[in-house]
């Protein structure tokens, strides 16, 4: 199923699909609505918590308004949506160590992700928040593609990191809240610091 | 805009978990925040190899995973060579697929270079390893204990050790580093002499440490050891070589290979001298130059397997294998 196929739309965008099947409305904050399968929620651990606590039914969803995600945009709902709907009914990835820790990007999921890295990390965002457990999995596989090969300088391009220098006052103002592990740990950064790491780099 | 070091725990966890060594050594480079978070949650590393070798001026390191033995950027593999150079500086070559950059660090020593390097990574969080091989056949290993002192044992499933260090001496150097490796998780015990075959090593106080009654393989290649026989019959693969062999030996281990439960057990034991050369050939006949002249002999209350054992010039063989593949009817028991 290509991108533009997905059954994710925005609800003035196109009739509601005349199935038994409950969809779902949800409200991103800027406004924007999506009608999500009931199927395609399961991907989310959140929602499917939030809509079986509410216990709608197919008059509610239709009803009453939509159910708001108060901390994620439209755009990256949309890919979030699209993504579950793609990938309805599979099974979600346990992490008890019998699952291969290698995660190879199916050609939807990179289709979707072929984006640009704001609208990336806002995705992995919305993932972690949502706890779609394979969305992060494949867009945290797609960021770390990104640093393969780069020298440190490049990944602070790629990355947009700040330098040591400019990450001293956040790290200062840290410093004051820190437990004395973290301090021991800071510690021993300094130390690795001074050393430069591995002396292969 | 959200950055990648805005994201919260779990989602900077998971793209580290998808990074390489190298690539997260060179995300710590940047700066405080990402060294912190990588050094106080260390990713696990896939590393499952290590290996360091070397003459008397040059040592080499190489990690990577058993499955990917592409050098680094195409793979994982990272393969790193510390020269001495000019007295105490150091030459550092990175073996990569493209290109092999080279570094020179001044006023310090190599050995020292590459204990430093070893102790990073070390500190990272590794898998129990596959294989950990270090070889000490042109240098010392005292450059390590700096960095593996104090630190939790390598948890490794193979031990290769290669060594030529002078025969006074040998048991102590391989116990002295025992204790840096992990005994609960050894399968495989692998020790090399180089250059020193046919002399005669006491592996007394080898046989009584952990490790050795851990392990369920065992290779010791170019010395003869002593120690009794008793010593060995807990493993299921086994390569040694004594100097002089008992026939009270040969049926100990005779009798174990009847009445061992587990059917995989092989051992080869190479021999210097018989003590007694007719009462063998009384016992188990002429040796033997071809692998199908192999003495098979039933296993009590075993039907279905029986065990071999090949009389050779130089060493006895004992396996047990399936009877329906055994070269011809059962002779003797």
């Amino acid at each position: 199923m290509s991108v533009e196929n997905a059954p994710v739309v925005d609800v003035d965008e196109a009739a509601i699909p005349v199935e038994k099947k409950m969809y779902y409305r949800f409200e991103s904050n800027d406004k924007k609505e999506f009608r999500v399968s009931e199927l395609a929620i399961q991907q989310s651990e959140t929602l499917n918590r939030l809509v079986e606590a509410m216990g709608y039914t197919s008059e509610d969803v239709e009803n009453k308004p939509a159910i708001a995600i108060e901390n994620i945009d439209g755009k990256t709902l949309k890919l979030v949506f699209q993504w579950c709907e793609h990938h309805k009914g599979e099974a979600i990835p346990v992490d008890d160590g019998s699952v291969p820790k290698i995660v190879e990007i199916p050609e939807f999921d990179a289709k979707l992700m072929d984006i640009d890295n704001g609208l990336l990390f806002k995705l992995i965002w919305a993932a972690d928040y949502l706890n779609i457990v394979q969305l992060l999995n494949v867009s945290c596989k797609k960021v770390a593609n990104m640093a393969q090969g780069k020298t440190p300088a490049q990944l602070r391009r790629v990355y947009l990191l700040p330098s040591d220098e400019e990450d001293e006052a956040a790290k200062r103002a840290a410093q004051e809240a820190q437990d004395p592990r973290a301090r021991e740990v800071e510690e021993e950064f300094e130390e690795r610091k001074r050393q430069g790491g591995n002396s292969f780099f | 805009m959200i950055l990648l070091i805005d994201m919260p725990e779990v989602p900077m966890k998971t793209i580290l978990e998808k990074l390489g060594y190298v690539e997260i050594q060179c995300l710590r480079k940047n700066c405080h925040s990402l060294r912190n978070f990588i050094d106080y949650f260390k990713p696990e590393q896939s590393i499952d190899v290590m290996e360091i070798s070397g003459t008397a001026g040059n040592i080499s390191l190489l990690i990577y995973r058993n499955d990917d033995s592409q050098l680094y950027p195409n793979g994982q593999k990272i393969h790193v060579e510390y020269q001495a150079l000019d007295g105490e500086n150091t030459e550092i070559t990175w073996f990569r697929k493209n290109k092999y950059p080279k570094k020179t660090i001044l006023h310090e020593n190599f050995s020292e270079v590459l204990s430093r390097d070893f102790g990073l990574i070390l500190k990272c969080k590794l898998p129990i390893l596959r294989r950990f091989s270090i070889d000490f056949k042109y240098t010392s290993k005292q450059f390590l204990k700096k960095h593996l002192l104090n630190k939790s044992p390598i948890k490794t499933n193979t031990l290769i050790i290669k060594t030529n260090t002078l025969i006074t001496q040998r048991q102590d150097d391989i116990l002295s580093f025992l204790p840096y490796i992990c005994a609960d998780t050894l399968k495989k015990l692998e020790i090399e002499f180089v250059d020193l075959s046919g002399t005669l090593m006491n592996i007394s106080k080898i046989v009584e440490q952990e490790h050795w009654k851990r392990a369920k393989e065992l290779h010791i290649h170019g010395v003869s050891v002593m120690a009794g026989i008793q010593n060995f019959e807990h493993f299921s693969y086994l390569v040694v070589k004594f100097d002089l062999l008992y026939l009270k030996d040969v049926l100990f281990l005779k009798e174990l290979f009847f009445h061992t439960p587990s059917t995989f057990k092989q051992y080869r034991i190479s021999f210097g001298k018989l003590s007694d050369r007719d009462a063998f050939i009384r016992e188990l006949g002429h040796p033997i130059t071809e692998q199908r002249q192999t003495l098979i002999f039933e296993r009590p209350d075993d039907k279905e397997n029986v065990v071999t054992i090949g009389f050779f010039p130089k060493f006895f063989e004992f396996k047990i294998i399936k009877k329906c593949i055994a070269p011809r009817e059962v002779e003797v028991n």
